[in-house]
C-alpha cells in the first residue's frame, strides 16, 4: 500500500479524535502492550488501524507512525481492524511490544475473478468485468438467484416475473444486441457452459442453483472479455461460481431460512357490483327494439351481489424457505453439502411452487497439490401447480352483480358455480374464474441433475505449465400433467387430460493448457484449449378428453380426441480457443483472445465462426507520477475490442431442406384411404452466424484508499447479419416468414458504477452503491436492397401489425397512426358514430380519426393508409438508474435497493382489448334470455369507446410513457453470536419487497416481461412480499 | 499411484478428443416427425391438403403460414369471406378484423382478410411448384397423373390469385429471388394455358379417386375463366372498372361448360343431399346420399382423421347457434348469416315491409311450410327457432336477421353423432318429454343422459330402460325425482355422448366443400349464350336453367335473361364462394351505382363504393418484402 501525505494527515485527524474518545475508559489496571501495524506487503505502517480487546469494548486506534499503546490484560486477545484489509487476532501472551502484519484484503482489487476457462485478479482484468458477491446483509427474498442481482450492475437488466411462484426472469446485459435470436446471456456455472432452453417447471439455468450456495456471480460485459465464449457471448456471459469446502476447515453447519408473505396490492380496477348495475340501468333504459323486448328484461338479469372477483382468486400467499450447509474438509478433502427446500403458494390461488434441491461439493488435492479436483453434483426436484392463466382475466371480466356459487339447481351440470348459461341450457359466455381454478389441475413435476468434473494439473518437471479438463452434463426431465374435470364449462362435457413432457440433457467437454511464465518485468500467460458440446431436447404432448364407457357400463374412462407428438432435436458445438496474457512492469496490460466455434445449425461454408478480441489496460496509478497522490488510490484505463457470435436461433435444422411429416387429424383422404402429408419446412441455406463487433473503453477508479471505487465504460456494440424472422417475397419459400440474416443493428452506451463506503466506524457502516447506464439501440440496416420504407414487423395486439423494425428506429419500434383528438381532448374513435343519439350523422372514417401524414388523398379524401403510420418510441429506455444502500449500527443492518428506468414505452394491449364499453360491449345479447354480463376497466370507461373498427388498434393512443422508479427491498436485520452455546452467530431479518413503484403508466405494471415484447397484455400483478428470515451458524 | 491418475486422467482426455469430433457438426434430423427425403406420395397429398388443411395437425398446429390464426385464415374460409361477406349474400356478427373489413366494405392494404387470401394461394402454388420441381422430368404413367392433377391445384390459386389480386408475383420454381410480376392478362393466358395442357394428361371424368379430380374439373375451371374473361384481359386490368377493354370469350366459356354437363357428372336429384354429413357418399358405403355423381372438386372434411376450423367446420359452426334444428355439431359460433339482400332471392318483402310473404306463418316448420310457399328446396333457411326479427339491423346481432342453413353435419338418413341438450319445465315428480328434438332415430344409437334438477338426484328412464339406451323412433325420456325440494325450474337434460355413431365427431364435421360442382356449368352455360356466345348442339340456356329448377322443384322459368341467371346463381350457390366475382362481371360491385344491399358500403340503407375495390390490394407486408411488386391503384 502506498502512502500519502494527504492520508497521513487524514488519518492523524481520525486517529486523534478516536484516541480521545477511546482514551478515556482505558484507565484499568493491567499491562501496556505496545505496538505497531504494518503492511505485510510493503512494511509501511498503517494508520488509523483499530485495536480491539476481543470480548469488551476497549480499543484503540493506530498513529501516524502506525504505533499504538493500549493496556489489557495480560492473556487478552487483540483483535486488529484496517478497512481492506484481513482482520486479525493477537494473543498477547505477556509480551510488551508487539509487531502486527496486516494483509491486504480488498474486495474489490485483490480478489479474483473468474472470467472465461480461468481466473484473474480483478486489478489485473483489462475487459468489462462485474463481479458480485450475494449480499447477506440485504438480499430480499431470493428464491430464484436472479433476484440477487436486480439494480445491482449498471447495464444488467433483470426483470423478474409477475406473481407467478417459480416464474424466470428476463436479463438483458447493455440491451440486447439480437433481434429475433436470443438475447439471453450465456450462464457458465462451474466452468459448465448451460442450455438456456428451460424444461417444464425449471424456467432457466439460474433455477437450477440454490442461492444460499452462490459464491459469486461475475458478469463480463463487453467483448474482450466475452470472445473467449465465441458464438454465444454476444448477450454478455454470467459466470457462477458455487461454494466449496474449506481445507483444513472444520465442520461447520449453517441455516438459512424464511418465511414470506406475498400480497397483492395492485390489480386492474374494474366496477363493483352496484357500479356495474349503475352502467347497466343507463346502458339499457328503454325497449330494445331488436329483441323485440323491453331492456328490463335485459336489466333482469342482473345479479343481487357485489363480488369482488380479485378476492375471490387472489390469496396472501404464504412461502417458506430452509437451506441447511454443512461445510469442512474430511481426510483433507474439503467438501460442502447443502440441502434447501422451498415451498411457495403464487398469490393465485391454487398455484404453488416446491422444490428440494441438494448439492454436494468436493474438492481433494492430489499428488502434493500438484492436481486439484473439483467434483460438483447437484440435484433439484421441482413441483409446480399452475393456476389457469385466464382467471386473473375472468376476474377482471366477471360481471359483479353475480355469486361465486348458486344454489340454483340449474348450475348442478357445472358442480354449483355460477356460470353463464342459455335459456336452454348451453354454456357460453366467460367462464366463473373459481371454478376454473377448482375445476382444473396443471402439474409439472422437473428433475434435474448437474455433474461436474473439474481437473486442474501442475506438470511436476514444469510448474508453470497447468493442464485442464472439465467434463459436464446436465439433464433434466419435466412432465406437466393436465386434468380439467368434466363438470367445468370449458372442456364440457368430456373434460380432458394429457401431458406433456420434455427431456433433454448437454454433455460438455473443455480442456486446455496454460503455461503462465514471469520473467523479470514481463509476466506472459498463454492458454489454449478445445471444447465439445452436444445439446439434446426431447418431448411429448398427449391430450385426451375423458368419456364414460358406456359399452362397458363399468364407468371406466376412455379416451377421446387423443393426441401425441413425440418430437427430437440435437445440436453439437465444437471449439478451439486460446488466449495470451502480457503484462509489463504491472503496468501495461495486453490481452489477446481467440475462438473458432463450429456450429451444426450451420451449413459446412458458414459453419465456422472466428471471434478474436484484444485489449489494453493500463494501471495509471502504477506510475511513479501518481504512486504519492493522495486521492487517488486505484486508476486503471481499459481499452478492449472483440468479436462474438449468435447461434441460437431456436432452431436445429434450419439450413437445409427438411419435411414435416403430419400428425393426427391431418390426413388426406383419396377415396376411402388416408394418406399422410409430407411438407417442406421453410429453410434458409444461407443461414450464418449473427456477429457482433464491440468497441469498449472503460476507467476504473478509486478514491480515498479504495473507500469509494467506481468505473466508467463507453461503448459501441455492432450486430451485423442480424437473425430474425421475416416476411419473405410470397414464392419464394415454403412459408410466408423465414429466418434470416437482415440486418445490422447498433448498440451505444455509457455506464457508470460508483460505490462507496461512505461512513466506516466501529459501530457504524454505510454503504451506498449507485449505478447508471444509458444506451441507445439503432437498428442501422435491414436487408440491402429494400427500400427506405421496409421494415420488419415484430408484433401487436391480437389485430394487426403496430411494432416494426425500421432503419434509424430503436428495436421495437411502435409504428402507428397519429390519433386525433376532438375538442375535449378525447380520443376521436374510427368506426364510431359521430353522434350516437343520431345514428344519420354517420361516422367517424379512418381520416377523422387519424392524421394524414403524408398529406396524399384520393377522389379529395385524405387518403389514410400504412404510409401515414409514424415511428413513435419502443420499449427501450434512454436511462436505467440503480442505487443501494446499506447501513450497519452495532448488530442492527438497515438496507434498501431501487432501480429506474425512463423513456421506456409500452402498447397498452389491455386497455385496447377492453376498450369497447357500449351496450354490446358490456352486455353480449346471443338472444333473448342468453346473455352474458361484462365488466370492463375503469380506465375504459373513461373513454367510452363504442367499438367494433379495428383500426383503433393502430393508434398512437395506445403507446403509453412506461417510465418508472420501484423500490426493490428494504431490509432491516439483527446480528447476533453465541446464542444458547451452540449457535456461534446469526441474523435476523425482515424485508419487505416490491413495495411501490412510481410511474405513470395506465396498464398495471410499466416493468414488462414475457414474449411479446413492448405490447403490455398483462393483468398478472406483482405482488408484494414481506419476508421474515433467520440464518444460523452453528 | 501418482502415475495412476495421471493415465487416467490422460485416458479419460484422449478417449473423449477422440470420439467426439468435428464430424458430429455434420447433423441429419433425428426427430421423427421430420425427414429429409422427398416422398413423391406424401407430398402428392399435400399439395391436395394445402386446400383441405390449414397445416400439419388437425385441426391446428404446425401450420403452413405463420403470423396469422391458423383456422381463421385457412385457404376456404378466407375465400368464403372475400367472395361472400363483401357482397349481398353473407354478413358476419363478431368483431373480428377480417370479417368487418369485408362485411362493409372498407379493407385495407393491412387487412388480415387479404394478406391472409394472399399467403395461402401463395403456399398452394409453392408447395405444387416444390412437387412438379421434384418430379420433372419422371414419366410413369402414376407421376403424369399426379403432375397434371398438381398443375391443375397450381392454376386453380393463380386463377384465384388473377381473380382477387390482379398483377401479382409469378414463379414457377422456389427460389429465394424475389418474384416479378405478371400482368393480370398474361397471367389469365398462363392460367388458360396450363388448363389447357394438364387437362389432356388427367383422369376421364368420375374415373379418378374421390377426392382427386379429374379432366371435368379442368373444364369446369375452364368455363369459369373464360366466362370472364373480359375482366380478366381489361386494360383496366389494374382494377378501376370492371371489364373495359378486354376480351371476351363467349364461345369458349359455352363449349368448356358444355363438356362439363356432358361429362357424366349429373345434378344430384337432392339439393340437400350436397352439403350434409355424409356428402363423400364413398366412405361409408351404408349411406344413400348421391352427392358424389355431382361434386367434381370436394374439399375433405373428417371429424377424426381431416380436421380443419376453416373448411366445413367453418361452414357448419359460424352458421348455427344453441336453439336452432339440429346441424349434428357442438360447434355454434353464431357468426354468418345472411343479408336481407339475398332473402329477396327468394321472397318477396310484403307491402307493410315489415315481414316476408310466406315467410311468417306462425309456427311455420322449414321443411314443411316455408319450402312449399317458395316452391323452391334450395331456400335453406331458418327462421322460427332463434331469429326475434328479421331486418338484420343489427349486424352483429346473429338473431336479427336469417340464419342459412345450408350447411350440417347430419347425415342424409338423418343421423348424427348427438350432442342435444333439450330443456322443459317440468312439475315436481315426474316429468316426461316425448319426442325430443333432434334426436337421430337411426336405430342402434346408444346414448347416456345426466339429468340434474333442483339439486335432487334422478333417475332415468327411457323406455323402460337405464341410462344406456337405444332408441327407436320416439323416445320417451321419465325423469324422476329422487330427493330434494322441487320447484316448478328447468329440467336439463344433456345428453352426453353416443357410442356407435353415425357421424365421426361431436364438433369437428364430416361434410365435404363441394368446392366445384356441376351445377356450375349450367348457368355458365346459360350466361355465356346469353351474352352472345354460340350454342353447343343447340342446347338452350333456358333447358340449362330450368335443369336446375327442376331439380329444386321449382316452378320451371319461361324467359330467362342475364339478371335472371345472375340471381339464379345466387340461389343455386349463395353461401358458397362465387358471389364477388358474378357481381365484378355483371359490374354490380365497385363503381356500379343502382345496386345495394343492406350495409353496402357500411350504411344501413347500402352505400356505393368506389370501382377500385374491384381487386383486393397487395398486402402491405407483401409490398414491403417484394419490392418488384407495385401497389393496385386506388389503395
Amino acid at each position: 500500500m502506498k502512502y500519502s501525505h494527504f492520508k497521513l494527515k487524514l488519518r492523524a485527524v481520525v486517529g486523534v479524535i478516536v484516541m480521545f474518545v477511546l482514551g478515556l475508559s482505558a484507565n484499568a489496571q493491567q499491562i501496556s502492550v505496545s505496538g505497531v501495524v504494518k503492511d505485510a506487503a510493503n512494511g509501511e505502517p498503517i494508520l488509523g488501524a483499530s485495536i480491539l480487546q476481543k470480548g469488551t469494548n476497549k480499543g484503540i486506534i493506530t498513529n501516524v507512525d502506525g504505533a499504538f499503546t493500549i493496556s489489557v490484560p495480560s492473556n487478552a486477545t487483540l483483535v486488529v481492524k484496517y478497512l481492506g484489509y484481513l482482520t486479525v487476532e493477537v494473543p498477547v501472551v505477556g509480551k510488551k511490544t508487539i509487531v502486527i502484519q496486516l494483509k491486504e484484503n480488498s474486495v474489490a482489487l485483490g480478489e479474483v475473478v473468474a472470467i472465461g476457462y480461468g481466473v484473474v485478479k480483478k486489478n489485473d482484468a483489462t475487459g468489462s468485468i462485474t463481479a458480485i458477491k450475494p449480499d447477506k446483509m440485504n438480499k430480499g427474498l431470493t428464491s430464484n438467484a436472479q433476484d440477487m442481482i436486480v439494480g445491482k450492475i449498471a447495464g444488467v437488466s433483470v426483470i423478474t416475473g409477475g406473481g407467478t411462484p417459480g416464474g424466470s426472469a428476463t436479463i438483458r446485459i447493455r440491451g440486447g444486441s439480437s433481434l429475433n435470436a436470443s438475447n439471453d446471456p450465456l450462464f457458465v456455472i462451474d466452468g459448465l457452459a448451460m442450455d438456456n432452453d428451460g424444461i417444464q417447471g425449471v424456467a432457466n439455468p439460474l433455477s437450477t442453483i440454490n442461492p444460499n450456495d452462490i459464491e459469486s456471480f461475475t458478469v463480463l460485459k463487453d467483448a474482450s472479455a466475452t470472445a473467449i465464449y465465441g458464438s454465444r457471448a454476444s448477450n454478455g456471459v454470467i459466470i457462477i461460481t458455487t461454494k466449496k469446502g474449506d481445507k483444513n476447515g472444520k465442520l461447520k453447519i449453517s441455516y438459512d431460512g424464511n418465511t414470506s408473505i406475498s400480497k397483492v396490492n395492485n390489480s386492474i380496477k374494474v366496477l363493483n357490483g352496484d357500479q356495474f348495475r349503475d352502467i347497466i340501468n343507463t346502458l339499457y333504459p328503454g325497449t330494445d327494439a331488436k329483441l323485440a323486448k323491453s331492456d328490463s328484461v335485459t336489466r333482469s338479469y342482473l345479479g343481487k351481489e357485489n363480488t369482488n372477483w380479485y378476492d375471490q382468486i387472489f390469496q396472501t400467499a404464504i412461502s417458506h424457505d430452509h437451506n441447511l450447509t454443512a461445510m469442512g474438509s474430511w481426510k483433507k478433502t474439503p467438501y460442502r453439502v447443502s440441502v434447501g427446500y422451498t415451498n411457495t403458494d403464487g398469490i393465485v390461488k391454487t398455484s404453488n411452487f416446491e422444490r428440494f434441491i441438494g448439492s454436494v461439493n468436493l474438492s481433494p488435492s492430489f499428488l502434493d497439490d500438484h492436481l486439484k479436483v473439483n467434483l460438483m453434483a447437484k440435484g433439484m426436484l421441482v413441483r409446480n401447480r399452475y393456476a389457469d392463466g385466464g382467471v386473473v382475466g375472468a376476474a377482471m371480466t366477471m360481471d359483479p352483480t353475480q355469486p361465486v356459487r348458486s344454489t340454483d339447481p340449474k348450475f348442478n351440470i357445472y358442480g354449483g358455480y355460477f356460470q353463464w348459461r342459455a335459456v336452454n341450457g348451453t354454456n357460453f359466455g366467460i367462464n366463473n374464474p373459481v371454478a376454473t381454478l377448482n375445476q382444473k389441475s396443471d402439474v409439472s413435476k422437473a428433475k434435474d441433475l448437474i455433474l461436474n468434473a473439474d481437473f486442474d494439473y501442475k506438470f511436476h518437471f514444469l510448474p508453470d505449465l497447468r493442464a485442464h479438463l472439465n467434463l459436464g452434463m446436465e439433464t433434466s426431465e419435466g412432465t406437466q400433467t393436465l386434468y380439467i374435470d368434466s363438470l367445468a364449462l370449458s372442456d364440457s362435457p368430456y373434460g380432458r387430460q394429457g401431458f406433456q413432457t420434455k427431456s433433454k440433457y448437454n454433455k460438455s467437454l473443455s480442456a486446455y493448457l496454460q503455461y503462465a511464465k514471469e520473467i523479470g518485468k514481463h509476466k506472459f500467460d498463454v492458454m489454449g484449449g478445445y471444447e465439445w458440446q452436444h445439446f439434446y431436447n426431447q418431448g411429448n404432448n398427449e391430450y385426451q378428453g375423458l368419456v364414460k364407457n358406456v359399452v362397458s357400463k363399468t364407468g371406466d374412462l376412455v379416451g377421446y380426441n387423443y393426441k401425441n407428438d413425440l418430437w427430437k432435436t440435437e445440436n453439437y458445438l465444437v471449439s478451439f480457443f486460446g488466449r495470451l496474457n502480457y503484462s509489463f512492469d504491472s503496468k501495461y496490460l495486453f490481452t489477446f483472445t481467440l475462438r473458432d466455434d463450429g456450429s451444426s445449425r450451420f451449413r459446412p461454408e458458414n459453419r465456422w465462426g472466428l471471434f478474436p478480441a484484444t485489449a489494453v489496460a493500463w494501471k495509471v496509478n502504477e506510475e511513479d507520477f501518481m504512486k504519492d497522490n493522495k486521492v487517488v488510490s486505484d486508476l486503471k484505463v481499459r481499452l478492449g475490442y472483440g468479436v462474438t457470435g449468435q447461434q441460437n436461433i431456436g432452431y436445429d435444422y434450419a439450413y437445409f431442406p427438411i419435411y414435416t411429416t403430419n400428425i393426427v387429424g391431418a390426413f388426406q383422404p383419396f377415396d376411402s384411404t388416408y394418406y399422410s402429408t409430407s411438407r417442406p419446412d421453410a429453410y434458409n441455406k444461407n443461414l450464418k452466424w449473427e456477429v457482433t463487433t464491440t468497441y469498449n473503453a472503460g476507467l476504473d477508479f478509486g478514491f480515498l484508499n479504495n473507500r469509494i471505487l467506481g468505473s466508467i465504460d463507453l461503448y459501441r456494440r455492432t450486430s451485423n447479419d442480424l437473425l430474425n424472422e421475416v416476411a419473405v417475397p410470397a414464392l419464394t419459400n415454403f412459408k410466408n416468414r423465414v429466418i434470416s440474416n437482415i440486418g445490422v443493428l447498433e448498440n451505444t452506451g455509457l455506464e457508470f458504477t460508483i460505490n462507496a463506503k461512505a461512513i466506516s466506524t466501529r459501530d457504524l457502516t454505510w454503504e451506498i452503491g449507485f449505478n447508471t447506464a444509458f444506451n441507445k439501440n439503432t437498428v442501422k440496416q435491414l436487408i440491402s436492397g429494400q427500400g427506405a420504407d421496409y421494415w420488419v414487423e415484430t408484433g401487436g395486439p391480437f389485430q394487426g401489425t403496430t411494432q416494426v423494425y425500421h432503419a434509424g428506429q430503436p428495436t421495437y419500434s411502435f409504428y402507428v397512426y397519429k390519433q386525433k383528438y376532438d375538442a375535449n381532448g378525447h380520443v376521436i374513435e374510427t368506426g364510431a358514430l359521430k353522434d350516437p343519439a343520431n345514428p344519420s350523422a354517420g361516422k367517424y372514417e379512418l381520416s377523422d380519426a387519424f392524421e394524414n401524414l403524408n398529406g396524399d388523398s384520393v377522389g379529395g379524401k385524405p387518403l389514410i393508409n400504412e404510409k401515414d403510420k409514424y415511428y413513435n418510441h419502443s420499449i427501450n429506455p434512454d436511462v436505467t438508474l440503480g442505487l443501494s444502500s446499506k447501513l450497519i449500527y452495532k448488530n442492527f443492518d438497515f438496507g434498501f435497493s431501487l432501480h429506474a428506468s425512463i423513456g421506456n414505452y409500452l402498447y397498452n394491449s389491455v386497455q385496447t382489448g377492453n376498450y369497447y364499453v357500449g351496450r354490446d360491449g358490456v352486455a353480449a345479447i346471443y338472444s333473448t334470455g342468453s346473455i352474458c354480463f361484462i365488466n370492463k376497466p375503469v380506465s375504459s370507461l373513461n373513454n367510452g369507446f363504442q367499438g367494433s373498427d379495428p383500426n383503433i388498434y393502430l393508434s398512437d393512443y395506445f403507446v403509453q410513457n412506461a417510465s418508472f422508479l420501484r423500490l426493490d427491498n428494504v431490509t432491516v436485520g439483527y446480528s447476533f453470536k453465541n446464542l444458547f452455546k451452540v449457535i456461534s452467530s446469526g441474523r435476523i431479518y425482515a424485508t419487505v419487497q416490491n413495495p411501490f413503484i412510481l410511474t405513470n403508466y395506465k396498464g398495471l405494471d410499466p416493468e414488462q416481461y414475457g414474449d411479446h415484447v413492448g405490447i403490455d397484455n398483462n393483468i398478472y400483478p406483482r405482488p408484494m412480499i414481506t419476508v421474515f428470515g433467520l440464518s444460523l451458524n452453528f | 499411484m501418482k502415475n495412476n491418475i495421471l493415465y487416467i486422467v490422460a485416458f479419460i482426455v484422449l478417449s473423449v478428443f477422440v470420439s467426439s469430433c468435428v464430424d458430429d457438426l455434420n447433423v441429419t434430423p433425428i426427430n421423427p416427425q421430420k425427414s429429409q427425403v422427398f416422398n413423391q406420395e406424401e407430398v402428392f397429398a399435400k399439395t391436395y391438403a394445402s386446400f383441405t388443411l390449414t397445416g400439419q395437425e388437425g385441426p391446428a398446429g404446425n401450420s403452413d403460414i405463420a403470423g396469422l390464426d391458423e383456422g381463421r385464415f385457412s385457404v376456404y374460409r378466407c375465400l368464403w369471406n372475400c367472395m361472400e361477406l363483401s357482397t349481398d349474400e353473407a354478413i358476419w356478427c363478431w368483431p373480428d378484423a377480417e370479417a368487418i373489413e369485408l362485411n362493409f366494405n372498407t379493407w385495407t392494404t393491412q387487412s388480415t382478410s387479404v394478406n391472409g387470401m394472399y399467403s395461402r394461394l401463395c403456399f398452394v402454388i409453392t408447395i405444387c411448384n416444390h412437387f412438379l420441381e421434384q418430379t420433372n422430368g419422371k414419366t410413369d404413367a402414376a407421376t403424369i397423373k399426379e403432375r397434371a392433377e398438381v398443375r391443375f391445384l397450381r392454376a386453380l390459386g393463380y386463377y384465384y390469385l388473377m381473380d382477387m389480386f390482379g398483377n401479382v408475383p409469378f414463379s414457377e420454381v422456389v427460389s429465394t429471388d424475389a418474384p416479378k410480376p405478371i400482368l393480370r392478362a398474361k397471367l389469365f393466358e398462363y392460367v388458360e394455358k396450363e388448363l389447357l395442357e394438364c387437362q389432356v394428361d388427367m383422369y376421364e371424368p368420375r374415373t379418378a379417386p374421390y377426392y382427386r379430380v379429374d379432366k371435368a374439373a379442368a373444364w369446369l375451371l375452364l368455363s369459369r375463366l373464360y366466362l370472364n374473361a373480359e375482366v380478366y384481359t381489361s386494360v383496366a386490368a389494374s382494377g378501376t372498372s370492371a371489364a373495359v377493354g378486354g376480351t371476351p370469350r363467349w364461345d369458349d366459356a359455352a363449349i368448356y361448360a358444355k363438356k362439363v354437363i356432358d361429362s357424366g357428372y349429373v345434378l344430384n336429384p337432392s339439393y340437400r343431399q350436397l352439403f350434409m354429413a355424409d356428402n363423400a357418399g364413398v366412405i361409408d358405403q351404408s349411406t344413400t346420399n348421391t352427392a358424389p355423381q355431382e361434386i367434381i372438386f370436394p374439399i375433405a372434411a373428417d371429424g377424426i382423421k381431416t380436421k380443419s376450423y376453416g373448411t366445413s367446420v367453418f361452414l357448419i359452426g359460424s352458421t348455427h347457434k344453441t336453439g336452432m334444428v339440429n346441424w349434428g355439431s357442438k360447434q355454434n359460433w353464431a357468426g354468418n348469416k345472411a343479408r336481407t339482400s339475398l332473402i329477396k332471392k327468394f321472397f318477396v318483402i310484403n307491402s307493410s315491409g315489415t315481414g316476408i310473404n310466406g315467410f311468417f306463418s306462425n309456427g311455420a316448420d322449414l321443411t314443411t311450410s316455408i319450402q312449399p310457399a317458395i316452391k323452391d328446396n334450395r331456400a335453406l333457411f331458418d327462421k322460427k327457432s332463434i331469429s326475434t326479427t328479421v331486418a338484420n339491423s343489427t349486424p352483429s346481432l346473429f338473431s336479427d336477421g336469417y340464419q342459412v342453413i345450408k350447411f350440417t353435419n347430419v347425415r342424409s338418413d338423418n343421423g348424427s353423432i348427438l350432442t342435444i341438450k333439450t330443456a322443459g319445465t317440468a312439475a315436481a315428480g315426474t316429468a316426461t318429454y316425448t319426442n325430443v328434438t333432434g334426436i337421430g332415430s337411426k336405430s342402434g344409437i346408444e346414448a347416456i343422459f345426466t339429468i340434474s334438477r333442483d339439486a335432487g338426484v334422478y333417475t332415468v328412464n327411457v323406455n323402460g330402460k337405464g341410462s344406456g339406451f337405444i332408441p327407436t323412433e320416439t323416445i320417451t325420456i321419465k325423469g324422476t325425482l329422487l330427493g330434494g325440494t322441487s320447484t316448478a325450474n328447468d329440467l336439463i337434460i344433456t345428453i352426453q355422448t353416443v357410442l356407435t355413431t353415425t357421424t365421426s365427431d361431436i364438433d369437428f364435421t364430416d361434410m365435404d366443400v363441394p368446392f366445384m360442382r356441376v351445377a356450375e356449368a349450367y348457368l355458365t352455360y346459360a350466361e355465356a349464350v346469353l351474352r352472345g356466345g354460340t350454342k353447343v348442339s343447340g342446347y338452350e340456356p333456358l333447358t340449362a336453367i330450368n335443369a336446375l329448377r327442376s331439380r329444386a322443384s321449382a316452378t320451371a322459368k319461361a324467359t330467362i335473361d342475364l339478371q335472371g341467371v345472375l340471381d339464379e346463381k345466387s340461389r343455386e350457390f349463395y353461401f358458397e364462394g362465387q358471389r364477388r366475382t358474378d357481381l365484378i362481371r355483371y359490374n354490380q360491385f365497385g363503381g356500379a351505382t343502382g345496386v345495394t344491399w343492406d350495409w353496402k358500403g357500411n350504411v344501413v340503407g347500402g352505400t356505393d363504393f368506389p370501382a377500385y375495390f374491384n381487386l383486393f390490394p397487395i398486402p402491405s407486408t407483401e409490398l414491403n418484402a417484394n419490392p418488384n411488386l407495385k401497389q393496385n391503384p386506388g389503395y
